[in-house]
This record gives C-alpha cells, sequence and structure tokens, in this order.
C-alpha cells in the first residue's frame, strides 16, 4: 500500500510543478505588409480607392497617448473607437493605417490595434518610412 | 691710416659687444616696467588695455620663459580684477579666462621654475572670486546660493595654498640641505632663496586671507567659524611680528584686529588696535585703522562713539581710502536706523548724508565699490519697509536691477510710487510706475507688464504720456490673447474699450480703434467691426487701411447674409452710400484731384452696388464713369478693375455696344491692359447671376477677338491665362462642346493646375451621356488625390465623385462615400458643404428604399 | 553447528515495490524535463494587455521569440535566447533564421509594454525586409 501512495504523492507534485504561476500569454497577430515590400500584387480596388484610407496617428505627449484620425485630434480612446466602429459599419475591410510616434509606449499601439481588432477592421497595416 | 682703421676695429668691436648687452639689459628691466605699466592701467580701469596688451606679448613665440611666466601672471591678474570690476553677468566668462591662461601655462611648463608663482596667482584668483561672493552674500536677503558658491570657492583656494605652501617649504628644504644647490649661480633661472622666502610669506598672509573670509561664511554661532579665524590669528601672528619695514607686516597687524572682531573678541580687538595704532603707521594704513575703529564701535553697539570718530576726517595726508568711506556709509545708515525709531527729522538728515556718501564714492572709487555700497543701502531700505526717502528708494532701486535682482528692484520702485503718491507727486508717481512696468515689459512677462502700464495710465490719466503707458499694456494684452484662450481675449476686449472710454480723442484712440476693428473682424463680427472702423477719425494716418477694412467687412457681412438668404438691399445701399460721400467730400462735389481714399472708396462704393443691389448698376457706373475720368495717375491695377466694373455694369444694364465700346478703347492700349481687364472681368463674372454672366461670356469672348491678333506678343503664361478665360467664356455662353475641346487641351497642357482641372471636371460632370461621365468621375477621383485633404477643393471632389455614383445608379457607393465622409470630418467642408453632401445622401437613401 | 542452507530456497526472492517506485521516478523525471524544455525560460516582463488575443496554439512552426527589455541594458534593449543584440545583428539574424529552412518562420515580439514604439519599430523593419509575414505581439489577457 505504502507504494502507491508515494506514487500518488510524486504525481501531485508533477502536477503542481508543471502548472506555473504565469497569466497566461495570448498572442495578437498581425500582418505586416509595407509599402514597397516584395510580391504586392494587390489590385486596386477602385470602390475602396473612392473611400478615403484611415490614418489613425498614435502621439503620446505629457504622459499621455493622444490620438488623430486623418488630421483630427482625439483625445479619448472611446472617441477613437467611435470614429473606428463608424467607418466599420461602412464598410468592414477598411484598410487601416497605423503611424506611430517614436515615443509611444507598446501598451498604447496595442489597444489600438486591439480596438480595430474587437470592432472588426482586420487590415491593419503599419506605416512606416522605409530608409534606404 | 693704420689707427684709424684700429680705433674703427675697435668701436665696432665695441659697438658689438655692447649691443647685445643692451637687449639683455632691456629684457631684463622690461619685467618690472611691464608691471608697473599694467598695474597704472588696472589703477585707471582699463583692464581691456592691459589684457590686450599682455597678449599681444605672449603670442610672440620669441619670448624668454621668464617673461612668459611674468605676463601669465599679470594677466590673470588682470582678468580677475576685470572680473571684480564688472556687472555680475559678466563675471564668469573672465574668472574661467583667468583660471584658464593659468592652467595652460601649468601644462605647458611644468617643470619651469616659477610655476609656484603661476599657481599662486591662479589661487589667488580663485580666492577673490570666493572674497566677492562672500561679500555680496552678506549684503543680499536670500544669500543660501551666494554663500554656497563663496564656500566652495574658499575651500578650494585654501586647499590650493595649503598645497603651495607645502610644495614652497619642500623646496627651501632642499635649498638648504647640504649638497643641494645652493646660489643663484648654480642655477640662473631658478628662484633665490629670498625670493622663496618671501613667496612663503605672501602665502602664508593669503591663506590668513582665505581663512577669515571661510570663517565670515558661517553664522555667528558656528563653531566653524570660530575654527576658521581662529586658524587665521594663529597664521598672521608670526607675520605680524615682523619688521615693519616689511609691507606683509602692517597688513597682517590690521588683519588681525578684523579678525578678532570677527570673533566677537572686543577687548583683544582693542587691545590690538591701540598698539598698531602708536606704533605710527603709514597713511593707508591709518586709514584702515580708523574704519576698524568705527566698526569695532558699531559692533559693539556704541553708535556715539562711531559718530565721534567721523570727525576726525576722511583723509591723512590727502590720501582717502575706499575702505574708510564705505565705514562712514556703515556708520550713516545704522546711525538712520536708531534714529527713525524715535526722531524723524534727524533720520532724514542722516539719510540724506547717506545716499551723498554713495554719490561721493561712486564718484572716487570704482565699480567694485560703488556696488557694494549700494548694494548696502538696498539692502537697508528693504530691511525697513515703512521707511527711506524717495531719492534713496530710487538708488536701491536702480542698483538692484543692475545687479540682476529685478524683483527686489520693482519692490522698491513701488514703494517709491506710494512714497510719491503720499507727497501728491503724482508725474513722478506715474514715472516710477512707468519705469517698474518697463522691467516688466523687458522681462516679457506679459501680465504684470500689462497690470503694471494699466495701473500707471489709469492712476494719472491726464498725465500726457499716459495714453501711452495704456497703449502698452494693450500691447502685452495682444500678446496674451494671441494664445487664443477666451480669458486673455476678453481682457484685452475690455482694455481696448476701456481705453476708447477714458482718451477718446487722442491719436493713440486711433490706433486702439483699429485694433478693435481688427479684433472684430477676426472674430467675424462684422457689424461691430464697422463701427469700429468708421470711427476712426480722418486725420489718422491709418485711414485708407481702416477704409479698406471696412469695405472688406461689409463684403464679407453682406456675403454671409445673402448665404443665409436675408436682405441686403437697404445695408448695402448705406454702406455704399458712406462711401460715397467719402468720395464727394463735405461739399457733396467730385473732386478735381482723386487721393487714393477716394479711389478705394468709389471701387468698393461700386462693388457693393453692383454686388448686392438689385438695380445698383446704373449708380454704380456713373460713379465708375467719373473716376475713371478723374483719376488719371491711378495704378494700372486700380484702373483695369475700374474698368472691369465699368464694363460689367454696362453689360448688366444690358448696353452691350457701349461695353464693346470700352472694350475696344482698352483693346487700343497694350495688349497687357487688355488680358488685366479680361481677367478682371472674369472675376467679376465669377459672383455674378447667371443672366448677367452670360453676357458678360459674349463679352468676354469679343475682347479675345479683339486681342487674337496681338496673341503672339504676349508672354508664354499671359497666353496661359487667355486659353483658360477663353475656355471658361464659352462654357458661360453656352457653346460647350468647343469649351470642352478646349479644356481638353488645357488640361493636358498643365496637368498640375487644380483650377483648370476643376473647371475641365465641372463641365464634363454637367453633361449627361454616360461616356462624359465615366471620363468626369476620373476627373474627379484624380482631382481629389492631387488634393491635400480636408481642403475645400478635396471636399468639392468628393461631393462630385459621390454625385457622379448616384448618377451613374450606384447609390450605395455614394451614400457609403459620404457616410465615412461624415465619420471622419464631421465638420464637413463648412455648413454649405455639409448640407449638400447630406442632401445627396438623403437622396442616395431615398434612392435604395425604391 | 548450524550451517545455512542456501539449496533449501529455490527462486531469488527479492522486493518489487522498490522497482516500481524507481520506474515511476525516473517516468516523472523525464516527463517534466521535456515539458520544461519545450517551453522556453521566459523572461519576466510586464506585457500589455489586449482583449482579442489568442491562445498560444503550439503548432508546427517555427518561432523566434524577440524579448525588448524595459531598460536598456549596455545600449541594447533586444534579447533573444538569452543575449543581447542591437539593430543590426538582430536584422542578420533574423534573415539568417527565415532563410535557413523552407518552413514559415514566426517572430513573436514579447515587449515590456512601457516600451517605446523606436524600440519596435527596427524589429518590425527587420522581419518585412527578410520576409516574414508572420509577426506576433504577445499579451495577455485583459483590458
Amino acid at each position: 500500500m505504502t507504494p502507491m501512495i508515494d506514487v500518488i504523492f510524486l504525481l501531485l507534485i508533477f502536477f503542481v510543478c508543471t502548472a506555473g504561476f504565469q497569466a497566461a500569454e495570448e498572442i495578437l497577430p498581425t500582418n505586416l505588409s509595407l509599402p514597397g515590400s516584395v510580391s504586392s500584387n494587390v489590385e486596386i480596388d477602385l470602390e475602396l480607392e473612392d473611400l478615403e484610407e484611415i490614418v489613425v496617428k498614435i502621439l503620446y505627449a505629457d504622459g499621455r497617448p493622444h490620438w488623430q484620425i486623418n488630421q483630427r485630434d482625439y483625445n479619448r480612446l472611446a472617441e477613437v473607437r467611435a470614429v473606428l466602429s463608424a467607418a466599420a459599419r461602412v464598410r468592414i475591410d477598411l484598410p487601416v493605417i497605423l503611424d506611430v510616434e517614436p515615443n509611444v509606449p507598446l501598451e498604447n499601439l496595442i489597444d489600438v490595434y486591439d480596438l480595430c481588432r474587437r470592432i472588426g477592421l482586420e487590415r491593419v497595416q503599419f506605416a512606416a518610412s522605409v530608409e534606404p | 691710416m693704420n689707427i684709424r682703421s684700429s680705433l674703427r676695429c675697435l668701436l665696432v668691436v665695441g659697438l658689438v659687444s655692447v649691443w647685445p648687452a643692451t637687449i639683455v639689459a632691456t629684457y631684463a628691466n622690461d619685467g618690472s616696467t611691464d608691471q608697473r605699466f599694467l598695474a597704472g592701467l588696472r589703477r585707471r580701469g582699463l583692464f581691456e588695455l592691459a589684457g590686450r596688451y599682455c597678449r599681444d606679448r605672449l603670442d610672440r613665440a620669441d619670448l624668454p620663459r621668464r617673461r612668459r611666466a611674468e605676463l601669465v601672471i599679470e594677466l590673470s591678474r588682470t582678468l580677475a580684477e576685470q572680473a571684480v570690476n564688472s556687472a555680475p553677468e559678466e563675471r564668469p566668462p573672465l574668472w574661467e579666462q583667468a583660471r584658464q591662461v593659468t592652467d595652460q601655462f601649468v601644462r605647458q611648463y611644468p617643470g619651469d621654475p616659477r610655476l609656484l608663482l603661476v599657481r599662486f596667482q591662479d589661487a589667488l584668483g580663485v580666492l577673490a572670486r570666493g572674497e566677492l561672493a562672500r561679500q555680496e552674500a552678506q549684503l543680499v536677503a536670500d544669500n543660501r546660493q551666494l554663500t554656497e558658491t563663496a564656500r566652495t570657492h574658499l575651500r578650494a583656494a585654501i586647499q590650493e595654498l595649503r598645497k603651495l605652501a607645502d610644495d614652497v617649504s619642500e623646496q627651501l628644504r632642499e635649498r638648504s640641505r647640504p649638497g643641494g644647490p645652493k646660489t643663484v649661480r648654480d642655477q640662473p633661472d631658478q628662484l633665490a632663496a629670498y625670493e622663496l622666502a618671501s613667496l612663503e610669506k605672501n602665502l602664508q598672509y593669503q591663506l590668513a586671507r582665505a581663512l577669515r573670509n571661510q570663517g565670515e561664511c558661517y553664522g555667528s554661532d558656528s563653531p566653524d567659524r570660530a575654527n576658521s579665524l581662529n586658524q587665521a590669528v594663529e597664521i598672521l601672528d608670526p607675520l605680524s611680528k615682523l619688521d615693519s619695514i616689511d609691507p606683509l607686516a602692517w597688513k597682517s597687524r590690521i588683519d588681525q584686529v578684523i579678525c578678532y572682531r570677527l570673533l566677537a573678541d572686543y577687548p583683544t580687538a582693542r587691545q590690538k588696535l591701540e598698539a598698531l595704532l602708536q606704533q605710527k603707521p603709514p597713511p593707508a594704513i591709518a586709514l584702515r585703522a580708523r574704519a576698524e575703529k568705527i566698526r569695532l564701535a558699531l559692533a559693539t553697539g556704541q553708535l556715539p562713539e562711531a559718530i565721534a570718530i567721523l570727525s576726525s576726517g576722511r583723509q591723512i595726508d590727502g590720501i582717502t581710502s575706499a575702505d574708510l568711506d564705505y565705514a562712514w556709509l556703515e556708520t550713516y545708515l545704522a546711525a538712520w536706523r536708531a534714529a527713525s525709531a524715535d526722531d524723524a527729522q534727524q533720520a532724514t538728515q542722516w539719510q540724506t548724508k547717506a545716499t551723498e556718501m554713495v554719490r561721493l564714492i561712486e564718484r572716487r572709487h570704482g565699480l567694485y565699490w560703488t556696488r557694494r555700497a549700494e548694494m548696502l543701502l538696498a539692502g537697508y531700505v528693504r530691511g525697513s519697509p515703512d521707511r527711506g526717502d524717495l531719492a534713496m528708494l530710487i538708488r536701491a532701486a536702480e542698483s538692484s536691477f543692475r545687479s540682476g535682482r529685478p524683483d527686489d528692484a520693482l519692490a522698491a520702485y513701488d514703494r517709491a510710487r506710494g512714497l510719491a503718491e503720499k507727497n501728491g507727486e503724482a508725474d513722478r508717481a506715474f514715472q516710477l510706475g512707468y519705469v517698474a512696468a518697463t522691467i516688466e515689459h523687458h522681462r516679457n512677462r506679459h501680465q504684470q507688464a500689462l497690470a503694471r502700464y494699466r495701473q500707471s495710465a489709469l492712476a494719472a490719466p491726464n498725465n500726457p504720456k499716459a495714453p501711452e503707458a495704456h497703449l502698452l499694456a494693450i500691447h502685452h494684452a495682444a500678446q496674451l490673447a494671441r494664445k487664443q484662450s477666451s480669458g486673455h481675449l476678453d481682457q484685452y476686449t475690455a482694455l481696448l474699450q476701456e481705453h476708447l472710454q477714458t482718451w477718446p480723442d487722442t491719436p493713440s484712440a486711433n490706433k486702439v480703434r483699429w485694433r478693435l476693428g481688427r479684433l472684430r473682424q477676426h472674430l467675424g463680427d462684422w457689424q461691430n467691426a464697422i463701427a469700429a472702423y468708421r470711427a476712426v477719425s480722418p486725420n489718422d494716418p491709418e485711414y485708407v487701411r481702416a477704409v479698406e477694412a471696412a469695405g472688406e467687412c461689409y463684403r464679407a457681412w453682406l456675403d454671409q447674409r445673402k448665404a443665409a438668404g436675408q436682405p441686403t438691399e437697404k445695408i448695402a445701399a448705406e454702406a455704399a452710400g458712406w462711401f460715397e460721400s467719402l468720395v464727394l467730400g463735405p461739399e457733396g462735389r467730385l473732386p478735381e484731384r482723386w487721393s487714393p481714399l477716394a479711389r478705394q472708396a468709389a471701387l468698393t462704393a461700386a462693388r457693393l452696388r453692383l454686388d448686392y443691389t438689385p438695380s445698383g448698376y446704373a449708380p454704380a457706373e456713373r460713379l465708375l464713369a467719373a473716376a475713371l475720368q478723374g483719376a488719371t495717375d491711378a495704378p494700372p491695377d486700380w484702373t483695369s478693375a475700374a474698368r472691369a466694373l465699368l464694363v460689367f455694369s454696362l453689360a448688366g444694364q444690358g448696353r452691350r455696344g457701349e461695353a464693346a465700346e470700352v472694350l475696344k478703347s482698352i483693346s487700343a492700349g497694350p495688349p497687357e491692359q487688355l488680358l488685366d481687364m479680361l481677367e478682371g472681368l472674369q472675376r467679376v463674372a465669377a459672383a455674378a447671376r447667371p443672366e448677367v454672366r452670360a453676357e458678360l461670356a459674349a463679352l468676354q469672348l469679343h475682347a479675345l477677338e479683339l486681342l487674337r491678333p496681338h496673341q503672339d506678343r504676349l508672354s508664354p503664361a499671359a497666353g496661359q491665362s487667355l486659353g483658360r478665360i477663353q475656355a471658361q467664356a464659352l462654357a458661360d455662353a453656352g457653346r460647350s462642346d468647343e469649351a470642352l475641346r478646349q479644356y481638353e487641351v488645357l488640361a493636358k497642357a498643365s496637368p498640375r493646375d487644380p483650377q483648370i482641372q476643376e473647371a475641365y471636371a465641372q463641365l464634363l460632370s454637367g453633361r449627361t451621356d454616360r461616356t462624359s461621365l465615366g471620363v468626369a468621375l476620373a476627373r474627379w477621383r484624380e482631382l481629389e488625390k492631387k488634393s491635400a485633404p480636408g481642403s475645400a477643393r478635396w471636399f468639392r471632389a468628393k461631393y462630385a465623385v459621390a454625385s457622379l455614383h448616384y448618377r451613374l445608379g450606384d447609390h450605395q457607393q455614394a451614400a457609403r462615400i459620404i457616410t465615412l465622409l461624415e465619420v471622419l470630418h464631421p465638420e464637413m467642408g463648412g455648413p454649405k458643404m455639409k448640407a449638400q453632401l447630406l442632401g445627396l445622401l438623403d437622396r442616395c437613401r431615398a434612392a435604395e428604399k425604391r | 553447528m548450524r550451517v545455512a542452507t542456501h539449496l533449501t530456497r529455490g527462486s531469488v526472492g527479492f522486493n518489487m515495490t522498490p522497482m516500481i517506485d524507481v520506474v515511476f521516478l525516473l517516468i516523472i523525471f523525464f516527463l517534466v524535463s521535456s515539458h520544461l524544455a519545450r517551453q522556453e525560460i521566459q523572461l519576466e516582463l510586464d506585457l500589455p494587455d489586449a482583449s482579442s488575443g489568442r491562445r498560444i496554439e503550439e503548432e508546427d512552426v517555427r518561432r523566434v521569440v524577440v524579448n525588448v527589455l524595459p531598460d536598456a541594458q549596455l545600449d541594447r534593449q533586444i534579447m533573444v535566447g538569452g543575449t543581447l543584440l542591437d539593430g543590426p545583428e538582430l536584422a542578420r539574424m533574423i534573415r539568417y533564421e527565415s532563410q535557413k529552412s523552407d518552413r514559415p518562420l514566426e517572430v513573436r515580439i514579447r515587449s515590456d509594454r512601457r516600451v517605446p514604439y523606436r524600440v519596435i519599430e527596427p524589429i518590425l523593419l527587420a522581419c518585412a525586409r527578410a520576409g516574414v509575414w508572420n509577426v506576433t505581439f504577445a499579451v495577455v489577457a485583459g483590458g
């Protein structure tokens, strides 16, 4: 009988050790497609061309993030969400371009990106100044 | 012959041998003459000259090392003294340079025998800086930083001096070692033993001085103070016992007295002072001894005794001492403070004497002592808030400002102003307030400067400079208002109105009215802007611009009313009447000589009548005809504008023949004039009603016909604009096919010109067949891509694209475009554009439902 | 004298239970070590939070985990596999990894939430230049 108790004890220890205490990590996939990248055989959709592309510029000043959508300033993420939801209602596959200032912390960028994904805008691209 | 030649030889040999000796002699003597020369320059305060002299000499590469060392020392000393005698903000670079010069020498020649002297001068520079900081710290209220600076520098100086003393004693030991270099002859360039000994004594003296200053940096009950001062006394002891011939002896005796006084050991101080005076010191020392006596008396609180010493005079054998004069000032101020508690009259007497003393010090003793005296005075004045006469306060304020403490200066000026007001000297008070405001003005502190100027101006409204002061306040308010916060804007407006109320007839009032008009115009408050502009008096040099601006306001206002659908006739008629009254003058006649004002007014009146009143063509035509006849020396752009309006007025009345006549008369002149007129007509036609536009288009085409023979004389740019005008005229005249062809050519020729592209696209959109609409869509899309997002043209392009989609049947796409636009740009390019877009959206939605 | 007769004992009677213990211990040891080896020892980082994240699926895909530290150590903030890298070195490494095999490469960016974008942008650029399109950000659930 005692060996069986040993076995159960060992199994318990094993499961405790491997359970781990870290919060479950998840991932956010991105579709990296920068302008000028190889294989951009995307057909120019004229209808999509008529609808202007949404450029979300994320800035960071005085310890707070600020946003600009097509050169209009917004100070709260809720407003940004309202605008993007309204845009998504027009057409769900509108491309969104994120232009991030260098001093913006990552969490603000992830907030906006997450927002887009939650609304359903899947075509999110990162703007980059590609230096030669 | 033989003797002569041999004599000649001898002479030559003699000269040759004497000559180098003289050179050496000059070099050898040059040192001390240099030093005397430079000392003289320094005494007269010509520091720049002395510095340049030293630098010039130092730049020479062939300088013997000894002289170089001496000149480096002199240069460093000159720079240090210059720093002591300069304003506080000029000091730091000079101190830096003094150190740099010695550092460079130390680095370049580390084995030089004179190195010790150079290092000594460096340490003296640091000591001087610390001493100056200490003195200033004692006279200023908020002195923590200065005291810290003083302590740092003094500490560094003491360290340096101690190190130097060690080095010197080591060198001396080496000399006295058996077998070491004994005499100068062994090492001709080294310092002699007696030189080293005197250097050592000097070092000790300066060390004592540094320690004394360090002691003064601490509070009177701090152990550091007693420690430093006691050390100083110890070091000075052997020096004071030296023979009286040595100059250091007397100086160290006096310094010892000072140290005992600072230690608060007054009996010993007195004793030493008496001993010193009995030994019959030289005049300079005797004067300083007298100053010390005064200070001892003041320190022990025996004011009468101090005053009694004053009676023994300021000079001995014709020599004065700055130190003694400073001690006199201290006595006067102490007496003033004691007397002002009970006897006001005595107090004012002492005050006057103190002010006099400061002036004397300024005349006699140079910048360093003047600054110390002024700071002392300012300190006393600040310390006794309810006393002080006007001159003293003003002096204290000026000195505070000069030594870089503007806040103290402002406080002193305020008190002076209060005092002047109490004495009833309103003008003086105004002047002082003005000066205080100018200080704030230079510091660019707008709110404070504004408040001060306003206060001064309102307190003395009859003063001739009061309107100026108020105007400066307004200027500051304008600077603040530029930041566009509503509080500042209100303040600005309130100030402007206040000015107009208080001084309605001064020339500055017109400037204010002009500003008020501009402000209201900027805010879009047309009516009040017009009222302000019209109130500007005709004598003001800005009158013409005011009239112009009034014209602009009228047009903007009437445009606004027209867009809102309100009637414009009455207002336009009244406005035109006013402008005409400006032209006709007080007698109601047409002027013989048309001034620029009259011309401007005539043009504006004509424009108002033509644009905003339905039957304005006739009176406008009359006025314009008269103006064109009378104004023979007008600039060409005025003439062309007037002619264009004349043609317009004639065309509007249907008198096409006469209009053609005017055109012909213009075409008789150079073709550029006709072109100008065509462009003027273009501008006028753009705002006109459709039927008039058709008439004008016919006229334009006629003019173009007239111009065609001269076309090759025009420049290519002119030819291009001509093409544009022709296309537009064809379109207006209804010949759309020709217009279309013309536009195609133009658009291909200038793809970057937005106006041509837009006009072309507009024309295409006016057609009804699908191919044209397709081409139009493509053109509008291009235009949208090339325009800046958010601009008016971009919104127009968007509207056009959406409406074309609607007309081609793609309602959904049109709705989508407009909805997205609304989401991203809520104001949608202005109320007019917004109304149009939303209207289109409604139509799309209705069409979809069907 | 009694002599112990071994010959009477037939089979060698040895105790089985310790053997079972040993076997189980060995099994458990190997299980644990393989599990831990599979999960790379992950750096403690304060990841940003997002609510639309996907669970990590251990697919058959080559993965390079790029950790971005919140403060720069020795001027470098990017750590891959325990070594600190700077911009050009990271670009070279990603290019090498993507060309090493035909299987698609996933680059996972695990970054502290406070890291400014100017540190992340070079990583994205390097991935784009190397032709790696599968870039993911590691987040924790929340937000």
